[in-house]
């Protein structure tokens, strides 16, 4: 009837065809590629019953790991070999974070969605040792993120929109009494708070609102607490502090958007210096689909050294768990983790990493958790035909190269 | 590939829309909004879904954007007929919240030369992130308009708890083929977002703000 001449435009709608997902080059140009070795040193079911891993942290030098389930859980086991130390219910709703004290090595903290952070001791972890709430009015605000910082003495938790408001709440760790409540930073949902690494009293902030604040938290005034406000343009999901880029002379941040976009900050720029979209990750995994790619995770590594992007594919059968590194606004292949038993196509949900050894810890839907270490496996078989002894070249992860250095490339 | 929601059914659906409202006079322009059902999903469990999409044909002409510039930016404004402040203007506001909260008011959105957005926390305060305005950069190789165009093309969409999901994707007085190309992007946009795409979709409608919801899947 009308224009039908400018229709051609608008197709038909179809469907997202990933019956033919997978990688755009095989094997052997992958492992040309992707040379940094990496094997899957441990891999355990969190249950029998159907559970998500929501959220990981490790303790490394005690080596221990804390996920966090969602059936409300909290599963404690060795970094090394995954066998579970205990398992313990931590809230009534979901878990929103878990964090290990930096300094207390024996508590783990959870905060949850029904308005409460919790420390656990984990060599008795039947009752919570401490609660932090708002205790400011009676209305519950439910988190949605926190963070400890380096010195275990600043606790920050991040709120959900409720009605108008948007809460940053800080308490001191030794008082469950708030120190500050602060309400004029975020205008929607708070997705992610977390601590600079090494700087106590530098937080920052991500937000459904497009903004990625800074804060000085020396400053007792809310309105001067804000440093920087980064504009993202889109929804925030999620931030990761990357350490000091000695060429921009900055403090660096990643932002992983809800569109699974990376955007690359110096903290006192107004624009991103580098941005990832997922078509660019995409091509960079090697991946023919780019909706079903995920940017899962940025890790920081050592000074001088490139940060990493865990991503990957969820497609059932055909998917993978790859790390890229960012170098200079350019994503390169850097290593594949792969597990032999299945698992692949996991969605990951939790994930952390060891800046001086370089292993990955992965959890996710399948209820899964593995442990990934740079180098490679050789198949020994014992006196005892029936089995087959692992073991592990000895070698640091130099790659083909054979550097002592880690992470050389 | 087995298709969604075919191309007549789209135009079926935004022509009865269409049709509909203009039987039916309002004292405003009606928005037009997609509203998608979603399904196998857990809001306790999974992910949260949000974005910001940028659409073809802007949804919100009437969307006041107001530049705050260095002087060169303020020249390209008022040549383009664009509201604009300069940093003398925004220190006379003094950091005082009832002014910042004003002009918050004011217009929909800003943009602002990239040495000036540093200055905002100091300058304002925080009254524009309160006010979910905090501008966007605007840098010099950047066409102002093209950027005004891009921030009033751009919507953003938030699923809460409950697992309903509108997006407001353009207005009735849009024709339709301006409607179809958005909605269109809007669907293949939204879908290649969620974990298990079409799976996750239950339903989708499109309506405008008083009229009747057209279902298209």
């Amino acid at each position: 009837m009308s224009k039908l001449e400018n229709r051609s435009e608008v197709q038909d709608i179809i469907e997202i065809d990933v019956s033919q997902d997978g990688d755009v080059c095989n094997q052997d140009e992958l492992n040309t590629l992707y040379q940094q070795p990496y094997f899957c040193s441990a891999r355990k079911a969190v249950g029998l019953e159907k559970l998500y891993i929501l959220h990981v942290d490790c303790e490394w030098k005690s080596k221990k790991l804390a996920a966090a389930l969602s059936n409300h859980s909290v599963h404690l086991t060795s970094t090394d070999t995954l066998d579970k130390i205990s398992t313990f219910i931590a809230h009534d709703q979901t878990i929103v974070d878990v964090h290990f004290d930096p300094v207390n090595l024996n508590c783990v903290l959870t905060g949850s969605s029904d308005g409460s952070i919790r420390v656990w001791d984990i060599r008795n972890p039947e009752k919570c040792s401490q609660e932090f709430r708002d205790d400011t009015d009676q209305k519950i605000k439910p988190f949605l993120s926190f963070d400890i910082n380096c010195n275990g003495t600043l606790l920050c938790g991040g709120t959900e929109k409720v009605k108008s408001d948007t809460h940053l709440f800080l308490w001191d760790t030794r008082s469950p009494k708030v120190l500050a409540a602060y309400s004029e930073f975020h205008e929607d949902d708070i997705s992610h708070v977390q601590f600079h690494p090494t700087s106590p009293n530098t937080l920052a902030s991500c937000s459904t609102d497009c903004l990625v604040n800074i804060y000085d938290l020396n400053e007792k005034d809310e309105d001067d607490a804000l440093q920087f406000c980064l504009n993202t343009e889109t929804t925030c999901g999620r931030l990761q502090w990357l350490g000091y880029d000695m060429k921009t002379k900055q403090e660096s941040i990643s932002v992983t958007t809800s569109t699974e976009n990376v955007q690359i900050w110096d903290v006192e720029e107004a624009s991103p210096k580098h941005i990832f979209s997922r078509e660019k990750i995409a091509d960079a995994l090697r991946r023919k689909k780019s909706e079903t790619c995920f940017a899962i995770r940025c890790f920081q590594r050592g000074e001088g050294q490139d940060p990493l992007l865990l991503a990957g594919s969820n497609t059932p059968n055909r998917g993978c768990l790859r790390m890229l590194k960012m170098s200079e606004g350019v994503l390169e292949p850097f290593a594949i983790l792969f597990d032999e038993k299945g698992g692949n196509s996991q969605t990951i949900r939790g994930a952390a990493f060891n800046q001086v050894s370089g292993q990955v810890v992965s959890g996710g839907e399948d209820g899964i958790i593995n442990v990934w270490m740079p180098g490679e496996v050789k198949q020994v078989a014992s006196n005892n035909t029936r089995k087959v002894k692992t073991e592990v070249l000895s070698k640091k992860f130099g790659g083909a190269h054979g550097s002592k250095k880690p992470y050389s490339k | 590939m087995s298709s969604k929601v075919s191309r007549d059914t789209l135009y079926e659906a935004v022509n009865n829309m269409l049709t509909q409202s203009k039987e039916k006079k309002r004292r405003f322009t009606e928005t037009v909004e997609i509203q998608f059902g979603l399904k196998n999903y857990d809001p306790q469990k999974d992910k949260r879904f949000s974005g910001t999409v940028k659409l073809k044909h802007i949804p919100r002409p009437a969307m006041k954007v107001c530049i705050l510039g260095d002087q060169q930016h303020c020249d390209e404004a008022n040549a383009n007929n664009l509201p604009c402040m300069d940093a003398e203007a925004l220190k006379k506001l003094n950091k005082n919240k009832k002014l910042v909260k004003q002009l918050a008011k004011k217009y929909d959105a800003f943009l602002a030369s990239e040495a000036l957005i540093k200055q905002i926390p100091r300058l304002l305060g925080p009254g524009l992130n309160k006010a979910g305005k905090f501008p966007g950069p605007l840098t010099h190789s950047d066409s102002m308009v093209q950027k005004v165009e891009e921030v009033k093309g751009t919507i953003k969409f938030q699923m809460k708890k409950v697992l309903c999901l509108c997006v407001a994707v353009g207005h009735v007085k849009m024709s339709a083929d301006d409607l179809a190309q958005n909605i269109h992007l809007s669907i293949n946009f939204l879908v290649s977002l969620l974990k298990k795409h079409w799976q996750n979709v239950r339903s989708i409608h499109i309506k405008t703000t008083m009229g009747v919801p057209q279902r298209l899947y």
